[in-house]
This record gives C-alpha cells, sequence and structure tokens, in this order.
C-alpha cells in the first residue's frame, strides 16, 4: 500500500492544529442541520483560520439545488446562525468551495456523478483525495447510502492515504439491535478507525474541560470516590416543547432522545477513571468502562428507579403553551415521555453506593444542563450540631449550558460577632472570565474528524453498551404498557414522582 | 467593542493599591459601573501585564493596545514608561478601570497602573511594580521598547525576574543581526523556567501553516526534498520575521547555514548545505508597504521536474498560494493580519515553552553568525 513519508514542517505539532486537506460530502446537505450548524461551523473554521486551504464541500441531497442554490443556502445560514456575522469577501472565497451534487440515497447513478464530481473538483482545490462522508440522514436510508458509497468506489481502505472517513449523526439507532444493525452496516465499509459516531454534548466547552478539571487539578481527584461524594446530579433541561420535529420525537421519547446518549456520555465523563494516555481509545475504553458498570435497571426496578411524565399545557415566560398531546402532529393518546429522571448506580470500587440520579425534559422553566457533585456532609460536631438545620453541603457544579463555567458552594462565616454560617458560591464563568468566544461544538468536531482525532467521538461498543443498559428500561414500559404518563405542567421543572423519587433517599432535585 | 476607560486618576506611589482598591468600592468604579444606565461591573483578571516603554512617545498609543488586550485577556495593567528628557521631575502614577461588555452580561474590567520614571530613576520601577503584581497569577512582561530587550541590562533583567513570559516584537529593531545575536544568547542562558515569545515569529505562523500544507508530499511529492531557492520580499522593518521564516526552514529541513552577505537596506542572502545540494535564500527589503512578508517563492526541482510556489497576501484577511504560474490554481488560507495587541493577548494565553520558536531561534543566531563572520 502506498504511504506518504510524513511531512517535516508539521512533525511534533498539535494534531488539533493540523487538519487535513479534505473534502467533505454532506449527505442531507440541503438539511436543517447542513443549514443552521455544519456550513456556519465550517465557515467560523474558515474565518478562524483553522481549516485548511485545501478543502472542498459537496452537498448531496434530493432536493432541486445546484451548486449556487447551495452557495445561497449556505450564505442564507450563515447569516442566520453563524456566531460570526457574514463578511461579504470572505464569504465569496469560502462560497468558491462549495458544491451540490443532486440524487437520491439509493441511487446509484447519483453515486457515480458524485465520484465523478469530486474526482474533477478536487485537484482545483488542492485536495489529495481525502474525504470525509457526513451522513446528515434518517437512520433507515443510513445502510444504503453506506453501500451505494462503496459500489460507486467512493471508499479507500483505512490507513493508507488518501483517507475515508465517515461521520454518522444520532439517533444511532432505535434500539439495541436497530444500532447493531447500524453498525454492522457501516462495519461491512467502513473499518472502525474511519467512524466518527457524533454526539455535539462531546463538542461542548465545558464537557471538554470536565477532563481538565479532573485531571489538570489535584485537589479533585482525592475526593471524587464514594468515600466524599454524596451523590450526584445530570440534568438536562430543554425549554422548548416538542416544536417541529414530533414525528421523530413520538417515536423517540426523552429517554432515547436525551438519556440513552448526550446524558450517558457525561455521566461517562464524570465517572471515568483517569486514562493513561489521552490517545482516543485509551479515553474510550474508560469511557466504556463506566458503562460497563451500570448497574441494569430492568423489570420491577424500573418503577422504583424510573419517573417518565409527559408535560401538560401550562405557561411558559407568561404565555400559555399546550401540552405534548395537543402539540402538532402529536398522537392525542400518546404515551411518548417528554421527561425522564432516574436513579442509577456505578457497580465499582470508586462508585459503589454513590447515586446518580439524572434528569431531562421538555418545556422547563429554562434552558439549563449541569453535572452537580455534591459532597458529603459534615461530621454533626463543632458548627453542625443543629439537627433541624445542618450545614449545607459542599457542592462542585459544572454548567454545560449556559452560563458555562464551574461553581463550588462552601461554607463560610458571615461577618459579625457571632459565629453565623452562610452558604456561598465561589464561581467561575467562561463568559466572564476570558475574553474569546468558545467555537459552537460542531466546529470543534469537525476539526477533529479532519485531524483524525476520535476522542470526542462514540465508539461502536459504548453505542451498543449504552442500548443495552436501555433497553432494561425500554422493554419494560413495553411490557408494562400504558394509556397515560404523569404530567407536570409546561414551565415547571417536572411531576411529582421525581420529586417522590430523590426524596425517598433524604435528598432533593437541585434548583437551578 | 463598546470600552469603557475611566480617566486615568492621579495618585501617590504609596497609595496605587488602595486607590485600584477604590475603584471597586460602592459605587462600582464610577464612570467605569456606576454611571448611569451602564452594566454591573465584574473585576477579572488572568494574568498580571508588566508593560514597557522607553519613551512616552512609544506609551503614547498604549490605550488603545491595552483596551484591546484586556479584552481579550483581562489582567492586571502595569505600565512603566521612562522619561529621559526630564530628569528632574519626579515619579508619577495613575490608576485607572478598562472595562468591556461580557459575553454573559455585565461588563468585565481591568485595572490600569501608569507608572512614569523620570531620567535614571527607571531603575527604581522594578521594586515600585513588584508589590503590584497579584500574587498566584502569571506575570507576564511585554517589552514594548523597539530595541531588544537585553540592551536594556539591568532593568531589563530586574523586570524579566518578576515575569513567567516575556514577550518582544523584534520587527522594527534598527540593528536585527545583533538584535538576534543578543537575544538568543539571553534565551539559550536562561536557567530558571520562562517563556519567550517575539511577536514577529508569532506573525509568521499563517506562512508557515500554508507552506507546511502547499509542500506537504501528499501534495506536491518530493518538493521539500528538493528547494532549490527562497526568495522572500518584506516591508520595511519585517526582516525579522523573513530570517525566522527561512530559519524555520532550515530547521525542519535539516539545511546548515553556511554563508550570509548584506546589502544593507536592501537584501540579505544566505548560502546553506542541504543532503542534496546547496541552495540559496534572499531577503528582499520593499521601499514602502506593511512591516510584513509581502511574497514568498519557494522553487524546487524534484523527480517529477522543476516546481514553484508563490504565497502572498491577497487583501487584509487571506493568504494566498499559486503554484506555477497559473493563478487559476490558487488556493487560500484564512489568516487575519493581526494588531500587535491581539498578537500580545494571544501570546498571553501561551504558558508553555514554543520549542519550535527555540530551535528557530538557535537557527536563526547562526545564520547571524555567518554574517558577521
Amino acid at each position: 500500500m502506498p504511504t506518504a513519508s510524513p511531512n517535516p514542517l508539521t512533525v511534533g505539532l498539535s494534531k488539533a492544529l493540523l487538519p487535513e486537506p479534505c473534502s467533505l460530502v454532506i449527505f442531507g446537505g440541503a438539511g436543517d442541520l447542513s443549514r443552521r450548524k455544519l456550513l456556519p461551523g465550517l465557515y467560523n473554521l474558515m474565518r478562524d483560520g483553522v481549516l485548511p486551504a485545501n478543502f472542498a464541500v459537496v452537498g448531496f441531497a434530493r432536493t432541486d439545488l445546484d451548486d449556487e442554490r447551495f452557495r445561497a443556502l449556505a450564505r442564507e445560514g450563515i447569516e442566520k446562525y453563524s456566531r460570526r456575522s457574514l463578511d461579504p469577501d470572505a464569504f465569496e472565497h469560502f462560497a468558491r468551495n462549495l458544491f451540490f451534487v443532486r440524487g437520491g440515497f439509493a441511487d446509484p447513478a447519483a453515486y457515480a456523478a458524485l465520484a465523478k464530481r469530486l474526482d474533477e473538483i478536487e485537484p482545483g482545490c488542492g485536495v489529495p483525495g481525502n474525504r470525509i462522508f457526513y451522513l446528515s440522514i434518517p437512520p433507515s436510508v443510513m445502510g444504503v447510502c453506506v453501500d451505494q458509497l462503496q459500489t460507486a468506489g467512493l471508499v479507500r481502505p483505512p490507513d493508507a492515504p488518501p483517507f475515508s472517513r465517515i461521520i454518522v449523526e444520532k439517533p444511532i439507532g432505535h434500539d439495541l439491535e436497530s444500532a447493531r444493525q447500524l453498525n454492522a452496516t457501516v462495519a461491512r465499509v467502513f473499518d472502525e478507525n474511519q467512524v466518527f459516531r457524533i454526539d455535539h454534548y462531546l463538542g461542548k466547552e465545558t464537557v471538554q474541560s470536565l477532563l481538565v478539571m479532573r485531571f489538570a487539578n489535584s485537589i479533585f481527584e482525592p475526593l471524587w470516590n464514594q468515600k466524599y461524594v454524596d451523590h450526584v446530579q445530570i440534568t438536562v433541561a430543554e425549554e422548548e416543547g416538542v416544536g417541529t420535529r414530533a414525528n421523530y420525537y413520538e417515536e423517540a421519547g426523552a429517554l432515547r432522545d436525551m438519556v440513552q446518549n448526550h446524558i450517558l456520555q457525561v455521566l461517562c465523563l464524570t465517572a471515568m477513571e483517569p486514562p493513561w494516555s489521552l490517545s482516543p481509545d485509551v479515553v474510550r475504553d474508560n469511557r466504556r468502562a463506566v458503562l460497563q458498570g451500570l448497574r441494569p435497571i430492568a423489570g420491577k426496578d424500573v418503577e422504583q428507579h424510573v419517573v417518565r411524565a409527559q408535560y401538560a399545557s401550562g405557561f411558559h415566560h407568561g404565555v400559555e403553551v399546550p401540552g405534548y398531546r395537543n402539540e402538532p402532529n402529536v398522537k392525542p393518546d400518546s404515551t411518548t415521555e417528554t421527561y425522564v429522571a432516574l436513579k442509577c448506580f456505578i457497580d465499582n470500587w470508586r462508585w459503589a453506593g454513590v447515586p446518580f440520579y439524572l434528569r431531562t425534559g421538555k418545556r422547563m422553566p429554562k434552558r439549563a444542563s449541569e453535572i452537580a457533585v455534591q459532597f458529603k456532609e459534615v461530621p454533626p460536631i463543632l458548627f453542625n450540631t443543629d439537627l433541624h438545620s445542618p450545614l449545607e453541603p459542599n457542592v462542585l457544579t459544572v454548567r454545560i449550558q449556559p452560563d458555562e463555567g464551574l461553581s463550588l458552594k462552601i461554607a463560610t462565616k458571615l461577618p459579625g460577632p457571632k459565629v453565623r454560617i452562610y452558604p456561598v458560591k465561589m464561581d467561575f464563568r467562561y463568559g466572564t472570565t476570558f475574553g474569546e468566544q468558545s467555537p459552537e461544538a460542531y466546529e470543534r468536531l469537525l476539526l477533529d474528524v479532519m485531524a483524525g482525532d476520535a476522542t470526542l467521538f462514540m465508539r461502536r461498543d459504548a453505542v451498543e453498551a449504552s442500548w443495552t443498559w436501555a433497553m432494561g428500561i425500554l422493554e419494560a414500559w413495553q411490557e408494562r404498557g400504558t394509556r397515560w404518563l404523569p404530567q407536570y405542567p409546561a414551565g415547571s421543572w417536572g411531576p411529582l414522582e421525581a420529586e417522590k423519587l430523590i426524596g425517598a433517599d433524604g435528598r432533593k432535585w437541585r434548583a437551578l | 467593542m463598546s470600552e469603557s476607560i475611566t480617566s486615568p486618576k492621579p495618585v501617590d506611589i504609596d497609595a496605587i493599591e488602595r486607590e485600584l482598591a477604590e475603584l471597586w468600592s460602592e459605587p462600582l468604579g464610577g464612570a467605569a459601573a456606576g454611571a448611569e444606565g451602564m452594566e454591573p461591573a465584574t473585576r477579572a483578571c488572568m494574568s498580571n501585564l508588566l508593560i514597557w516603554c522607553k519613551t512616552q512617545e512609544q506609551a503614547r498609543g498604549l490605550p488603545i493596545e491595552i483596551g484591546a488586550i484586556v479584552e481579550k485577556h483581562p489582567s492586571r495593567v502595569l505600565l512603566l514608561v521612562g522619561e529621559p528628557e526630564y530628569e528632574n521631575a519626579g515619579l508619577s502614577a495613575s490608576v485607572s478601570a478598562v472595562c468591556h461588555p461580557a459575553s454573559a452580561g455585565g461588563q468585565i474590567c481591568s485595572e490600569h497602573v501608569t507608572l512614569s520614571a523620570p531620567g535614571s530613576s527607571v531603575q527604581r520601577l522594578p521594586s515600585i511594580a513588584r508589590p503590584l503584581l497579584i500574587g498566584d497569577l502569571p506575570t507576564t512582561l511585554w517589552w514594548a521598547a523597539s530595541e531588544p530587550p537585553p540592551a536594556a541590562g539591568g532593568l531589563f533583567d530586574d523586570l524579566a525576574l518578576m515575569a513567567d513570559h516575556v514577550i518582544y516584537d523584534s520587527a522594527g529593531w534598527l540593528d536585527p543581526v545583533h538584535g538576534v545575536l543578543s537575544v538568543a544568547a539571553w534565551e539559550m542562558g536562561l536557567e530558571t523556567r520562562r517563556v519567550v515569545s517575539d511577536l514577529a515569529w508569532r506573525r509568521g505562523k499563517p506562512w508557515r501553516r500554508l507552506i507546511g500544507e502547499t509542500l506537504d508530499p501528499k501534495i506536491a511529492p518530493a518538493a521539500l526534498e528538493s528547494i532549490e531557492e527562497v526568495e522572500i520580499e518584506h516591508g520595511p522593518h519585517a526582516l525579522p520575521q523573513a530570517w525566522f521564516l527561512i530559519g524555520w526552514l532550515a530547521g525542519r529541513l535539516g539545511w546548515q547555514p553556511t554563508a550570509g552577505k548584506v546589502a544593507p537596506g536592501v537584501e540579505v542572502t544566505f548560502g546553506f548545505e542541504s543532503a542534496r545540494s546547496p541552495l540559496r535564500a534572499s531577503v528582499r527589503r520593499l521601499a514602502s508597504g506593511e512591516a510584513e512578508l509581502s511574497r514568498v517563492v519557494i522553487r524546487w526541482n524534484g523527480k517529477a521536474g522543476k516546481g514553484q510556489a508563490t504565497f502572498a497576501w491577497d487583501g487584509q484577511d487571506r493568504l494566498v498560494v499559486l503554484a506555477g504560474s497559473s493563478s487559476a490554481s490558487a488556493r487560500v488560507l484564512s489568516a487575519r493580519r493581526e494588531s500587535r495587541a491581539s498578537l500580545v493577548a494571544r501570546q498571553m494565553g501561551k504558558l508553555f515553552h514554543d520549542s519550535l520558536f527555540r530551535d528557530t531561534l538557535s537557527l536563526s543566531r547562526r545564520m547571524a553568525e555567518a554574517l558577521v563572520r
């Protein structure tokens, strides 16, 4: 197999700074994700000077577009959604490298046309044949797309230049079986080291900084275990209702949409053992080990450990909003959950007996995602002798969004001659500490794919391990069947049942 | 950017810390935050920034640059200004706050202290600055004077001892050859851990990136090992940047400097020996233009024949490369020409040794030695 000698001008530089010249083919290039996130993200990377000079983007979709109209779509997306405003001159240069191929995902002729177009475009753009295929398409057509890529000769073997890589957008399957099928389909054509399963949560600045906080500071890690931690709460609260996603959401629900992927990935980063290196597979091995240690919740345990609910009508920021069952395209008797709260345990030496409370929901009072590590109480002596009003415990909070940052709640003495103790929060906010804006999650992740760094992407075994765990809950729900779910008013923090779930342990959900 | 700066308040040298505290008392900072309609202010501080200017003239435009720096890297700024023309005046000090809107709402404010020292009293500045540094924070010394730092002797040594990071700009040095020699000797002789950054090296980053990408063996097979000639044109004051670019290529590609020749104010040429053959690098100064590289031409003669790549600015924020002589194959790297303030702010966030710069400085020193031989 031909291998190019390494480039002495880049040897020793950080891989993250060295995205390789490549073509990015976006399947579903005319869709919402492309318009809102991918094209604006690429434009921002170009403006920041981190996109390679030798670069091409090819949109592929059934939509009736050509190069010019695809460029117009990109322009509109950048104008509306980019973190940097559109600079006409810069956009003109960006747009020169945007192309479009129209075709159906199952149409062999369309893939032949795509191959021909890439062969024409790449020499002019200075791309040495490196290709990234971004599957921003429904899971139902991913299999056929992957097969057609192979049939058209668009996929190159692994471990030899030029590279072929594939990005698989979530949802990765609807359940364990379909996830396995999809993974197997992709694996027929692509080696695992060519596959980048994207979970944009892992691209968020604070999620990445969690590893830095844990392993670049000496004060946290010694406390990060069952000896000192009372419990952990992970919350992902959304303000929006189901909006225009009802067709997808009706089939998914909060457990599939949020818990099985985003929240479990955040849980893994929170609970994983220190990796012995930062190489992608070492970090991913340790994340998978957390999933393997998650105690299954199945059968009757599901009722005790998991609460699901649906939002009812209510008021959101003073405006009356409909309940889930009254949303457009939602069945009036739908039993799809829009809220999940659960308690789980990781059965390993570090976390034995420490409950992890996870919750997510739509139509919450505000958008807020965080990880809160609550430490054990101080002994009931000295300042903590009043059993009726014990001191508040220390809580370390990692805010993922908004107001990305960290805070630590500690007890302090109020000024004055008496000893009066009051909890205060030491707060660090990215937005008021650093002058520079963080890049969007998709920007970071696209750059990582170009550089071939899979650390922040989900490996096949981890996806299947998280589905294996989620299936215990999903199957119990299916077996039980229900015609009604607990309700919570839109604009509230969830149902009473969730309060009872955590209240039974003498704890309470954090007020966000 | 909608920056607000409080009027500098003249203060006694002994009262600086107290006056800084006063800035943050209620109502917070007067014009910094207490003015009607202003957002609440938060004092933010990631570093101490010590700035040295040899004259008031050099310091004149600095308040604007300081505003741009602390917007990206909030810091306590101590601006130290020499005043050689006022031998009899006493030391003077003023304090102010520089505020910017924060992305999370409100304002982020940094403290700014100016210390002016006439004549020989500049030697007292380090002892005044030392207690004003906030403990447990990194300290950067930005040498904003237009002479190589080691040329200032004891003053530089005293200030550098307080700093974790020394930033200077070799662009504009009157005698770059001896400047490179003195800085390299100082940098190589450092015993304590200190990060050293030259803004002229930082300005070359997009050039290095585009050259590295264009001549990558996957894109231009065998080009790197068969380079025969490098030609650089630059505007006034940018010789060190050109020098470093050649030093970088030489270091990465294993070229050994063999000769150097200066045609004062016009051209510098270097001869190198590579594994394959001798090669030549020339640096030509343009009569006018920005203090930047203007054009770089690299020629090679590989197995596939002769090749050439020409790199040049296209407007304010794009570097282009033309392969061969055809403009049809132009490729573009988005790369803003950053202001000095922006470069300083970026460098302040990099608290690690740049071994590539150190290697290049070492090779540049050998190139300088070839010139003075």
